[in-house]
């Protein structure tokens, strides 16, 4: 009796243990494979590749370790650019000087240049540019990426897996979101999933990795945890203390406040408060049982690694009523796990069943839109579907009707016991080719508008992020609408609430911006840009005001053109704007691109892939001002953002982390900062697990509280709502938070330990910022030389 | 009338407003009694010495209501202290710290840079402080203010207009310099004038 338990100790602590240090081991290169240069520098400095994967260190007799590679790939190509200098120099001293360089001296350094340009910083090839043709360096040097360091050699930090060698520090990759997925992710090492004894195993995962300022919260409404993510049932919920059961009931979903019945979204009645879009996600590989056009089989999709297969929902007791939080998302199931175009040999143990039946998914409206943490300020509330709550209504897309080449059936479920996450699972599409992408855009199910910028996007977006781009497009099949009233808080695009009759999310896009003007001072006007759905002022708990430009048949007094477009100016001098079809491609780009990234599971960081997603919709704005010859398709604050990231890059970026780490802006938690410090944070929180998770609540709690109290005072203080209405809201919000924290205080919420985020889904999140880093890089390098294109 | 309303809105913000709201929520974590955990430590000093991973610089950083945030971007690394929240809860105060060489992408000389962020802008009311030379722990700082009105959030709305105010100090360092810039909310930007003094006059070079 006491033997198997033994053993199973000793196993789950070297399973644990080996799962802390994991880059302690000897580098493999089959496992994580080296680009040529690396390869190189490493053979002709006496190191062997051995055929094991090793890399032989033979003046030390042992092998190199994992985390002792990035060091020394550094250091073998800081020596190889050393002695490439001195070289020069030697050549360049025993000559008259530069200018007077014998055709043999020029021919020297031409190859010695040549032959260690990659090696060479930025700096340098600068300097030596002259030595080469326009041609050579065009189609053939500056094809050559710089060698990019991610570590100090003074530092010696530990080697991020995901950017190893062969991703970063030398040629890049063409993205990190790049097909193909099975290349792309294969270097990402998951730590094999530690026994753990049924009961925890079946235990909920305490953290929500979409979060932005509470990423492991239990998913209250407060949160708006992403639907796309895996996520779990809280432990035990809090006990309602006498403070408690006085509070206010709990809000509605995403923490709404209660609104004028007109004004609120269409909330599901008895669902979850944020419901899981697994189905969006899904594709139309999704078990349905709803009407489907045809009965298609399953779209190419690679497959998720069995090891991030997560549990089935463990039999976990729902939450009390909390005065905060709301029933908790339904958890991913295995069923949910998407077929797959190659999909790994399943595990011996798992026998293939004979077809897998489409079942309902329990709990699971038929769609829903990302985060509002992730992808804008207000998530759409979840409506019931016709078919009912987890019934997934797919909508399916032309090319996934069309048999698929190499779509086996759905890898058999796991069993649940077996299945502990070590991430959460990742819907990794295949790639859709060019041909698809245009093919499905002239088929799919989009107006004349959304296909002209649907082809925008295709011949000017960044290419680092186009085969996202087009997997996104194809595979998820995403509506869009061009309806402001739908956008959420966002002024210019936003997630609407799903579309019964489609199963993919719609992104609707705002026609213009939704101005007022006021006075300010004696003799100047201010703008205020408001927004135009009706859940952006649920959210706030207010009505919206009574503007002309808000009413659907109300004429305009005067139009005028300006540096908002076409503006339709009306009575009471609200104003609606105009955004050109270039802004509004720019703005669709960034949606699609974080809807991508969270199909992905490339949004563990939520920073990271908004960072990311801006990135692609300001290079891309880039090179239609290029192309345009001047910026003015952009509406006077998003030129204004575009001029300041090109001339100064420093100041936007400041100004870009002030205003997402603020209350309002929500995307970037002052605490856990970028993805790799959020591991790091996360680690450490892990070791007082109940009062980081007391923290992230109490944060929550105060965050909505100063967001929505500070704009309902902007507000009353411009005049656009009643001091009353803006009193009762305030009233309701701070006597949520009161009771929030004094509930929170009074029992703290339960932590099993298991509190965290995915380490992988944050290396990844690492990448995508080296990735910015390097677009960004090679835009600037680009414009710097007087050319434009990314 | 706005002013009554103005006072009641204050006081029910109270609660978030008398500090910034993630150093009131962090602190009443730290202090609530959780059976069978240890309250941790508070921090003794103020101030703290610290080098960042990057080892951009050693100097002094405030302990309570900031954080340190670190970030490797495309001109190299950036260090970054997080503030308080302004009024607005738009905005949150932010200190930053980065390096210039040659090596870095489109590096500007040091007078191109100044000039370039001295350039004033009639859009966003940019206006901009005469330089001030400043001795700080790296050297002479030429140090100067910039004032200028976004509307923020950029994305969301209800969306206003907001002055902003930047503090910033232009260290050389040979042909490299430092460039320390403390981003915030107009109103409130004298509160953090002594902690960006204090930092400046503690920052030295590690390994530059």
């Amino acid at each position: 009796m006491h033997a198997p338990l033994l053993a199973l100790l000793v196993a789950f602590l070297g399973t644990a243990a080996s799962a802390q240090s994991p880059t302690t081991a000897a580098y493999n290169v089959k496992a994580t494979p080296l680009d040529d240069l690396s390869r190189e520098l490493l053979t002709e400095t006496g190191y062997v590749i051995r055929e094991d994967g090793k890399i032989w260190d033979n003046i030390a007799d042992n092998a190199v370790r994992h985390d002792e590679m990035s060091y020394l790939l550094a250091r073998l190509a800081g020596a190889r650019r050393l002695k490439a200098l001195l070289e020069l120099n030697l050549i360049l001293n025993r000559s008259e000087g530069e200018k007077k360089l014998t055709e043999a001296e020029r021919e020297t350094v031409r190859k010695i240049l040549r032959k260690h340009w990659a090696v060479f910083g930025v700096g340098t090839r600068k300097d030596f540019r002259s030595y080469f043709t326009v041609q050579e360096l065009t189609e053939e040097l500056d094809k050559i990426p710089p060698r990019f360091d991610r570590g100090s050699a003074l530092l010696m930090r530990d080697p991020d897996p995901n950017t190893a060698p062969s991703r970063t520090l030398a040629a890049a990759p063409i993205s990190v979101t790049a097909p193909p997925p099975a290349e792309t992710y294969a270097p990402v090492p998951v730590p094999a999933p530690a026994p753990e004894p049924p009961a925890a195993a079946a235990a909920p995962r305490q953290f929500i990795p979409r979060s932005v300022l509470t990423p492991f919260l239990e998913p209250p409404s407060l949160r708006r945890p992403s639907p796309f993510a895996p996520r779990a049932k809280p432990a035990a919920p809090p006990p309602v203390s006498a403070v408690a059961a006085n509070a206010p009931p709990a809000p509605a979903a995403y923490a709404v406040p209660a609104a004028p019945a007109a004004l609120a979204a269409p909330a599901p009645p008895a669902a979850p408060a944020v419901a899981p879009a697994i189905a969006a996600v899904l594709g139309a590989m999704a078990p349905v049982d709803g009407p489907r056009p045809a009965p298609a089989p399953a779209p190419a999709m690679a497959a998720v690694p069995a090891p991030a297969i997560p549990p089935a929902p463990a039999p976990v007791p729902q939450p009390a009523p909390s005065p905060v939080f709301t029933a908790p998302p339904p958890e991913l199931t295995p069923r949910n796990i998407p077929v797959t175009s190659a999909p790994p040999a399943p595990p011996p143990s798992r026998p293939a069943p004979p077809a897998p039946a489409p079942a309902p998914v329990p709990a699971a409206p038929a769609s829903a839109p990302p985060t509002n943490a992730l992808f804008g300020s207000l998530p759409p509330a979840q409506p019931a579907t016709p078919g009912g709550l987890g019934t997934l209504q797919a909508w399916v897309p032309p090319s996934a009707q069309a048999p698929a080449p190499a779509a086996p059936s759905l890898p058999p479920a796991p069993p649940p016991a077996a299945a502990a996450p070590a991430e959460p699972p990742r819907v990794v599409s295949q790639d859709a080719t060019q041909a698809e992408y245009d093919a499905f855009v002239a088929n799919g199910p989009y107006s004349r508008e959304g296909q002209a910028l649907l082809k925008m996007l295709a011949e000017k977006s960044p290419e680092f992020c186009r085969a996202i781009l087009r997997r996104t497009v194809v595979r998820g099949a995403p509506l869009i609408v061009v309806d402001g009233a739908r956008a959420g808080s966002d002024r210019r695009a936003g997630f609407a609430v799903p579309d019964p009759a489609h199963r993919g999310v719609t992104i609707a896009l705002s026609a213009g911006p939704l101005l007022v003007e006021r006075k300010k001072g004696m003799f100047s006007k201010t703008l205020i840009a408001l927004p135009e759905d009706p859940r952006a002022w649920a959210e706030l708990g207010v009505a919206p005001p009574a503007l002309d430009a808000l009413k659907k048949n109300s004429p305009p007094t005067a139009q005028e053109n300006g540096p908002w477009g076409v503006v339709r100016v009306y009575g009471d001098r609200s104003r609606h704007g105009t955004y050109s079809p270039q802004e509004q491609a720019g703005e669709l780009l960034e949606r699609l691109l974080l809807l991508g990234l969270e199909r992905e599971g490339f949004a563990s960081s939520t920073y990271a892939a908004r960072v990311w997603a801006r990135a692609a919709r300001l290079l891309f704005s880039a090179r239609v001002a290029e192309d345009y010859g001047n910026d003015s398709f952009l509406d006077p604050d998003r030129r204004m953002e575009l001029r300041d990231w090109i001339e100064r890059g420093d100041e936007s970026a400041d100004l870009l982390v002030a205003s997402w780490s603020s209350s309002r802006g929500n995307v970037l938690d002052p605490r856990r900062g970028g993805p790799e410090s959020q591991s790091l944070y996360e680690r450490q929180a892990r070791e007082s697990c109940t009062r980081s998770l007391l923290a992230d609540h109490l944060a929550e709690a105060a965050r909505n509280l100063a967001a929505r109290v500070r704009t309902v005072e902007a507000l009353a203080e411009t005049g656009l709502i009643t001091a009353d209405a803006a009193r009762a809201s305030a009233e309701k919000a701070a006597n949520e938070e009161a009771a929030a924290r004094a509930a929170l205080l009074a029992s703290p919420p339960a932590c099993d330990g298991r509190f965290g985020a995915d380490e992988a889904g944050l290396r990844r999140s690492s990448a995508l910022l080296a990735e910015v880093s390097r677009a960004e890089r090679a835009f600037r390098e680009r414009k710097s030389r007087g050319s434009n294109h990314e | 009338m706005n002013s009554a309303l103005a006072a009641v809105l204050l006081l029910l913000s109270a609660g978030a407003s008398a500090g910034d709201w993630l150093a009131d929520a962090d602190k009443a974590a730290r202090e609530a009694v959780i059976p069978g955990a240890a309250k941790p430590e508070t921090p003794k000093a103020a101030w703290i010495p610290f080098v960042p991973s990057s080892r951009l610089f050693s100097g002094e950083i405030p302990v309570n209501g900031w954080w340190p945030m670190e970030e490797e971007t495309a001109t190299g690394s950036v260090f970054r202290l997080l503030g308080g929240d302004s009024h607005s809860g738009s905005v949150r105060t932010v200190l930053s710290v980065r390096f210039y060489d040659k090596d870095t992408p489109g590096f500007l000389p040091i007078k191109q840079a100044v000039d370039l962020m001295r350039r004033e802008n009639k859009e966003t009311g940019r206006t901009i402080s005469p330089v001030r030379p400043v001795r700080v722990g790296l050297g002479l700082a030429r140090t100067f203010e910039i004032v200028e009105t976004r509307r923020v959030p950029s994305d969301d709305g209800p969306s206003f207009e907001e002055e902003l105010h930047h503090y910033v100090a232009v260290i050389p360092v040979g042909e490299a310099y430092y460039l320390v810039r403390l981003v915030s909310s107009r109103a409130t930007y004298l509160d953090y004038r002594d902690d960006f003094v204090r930092f400046l006059k503690s920052l030295r070079s590690l390994s530059r």
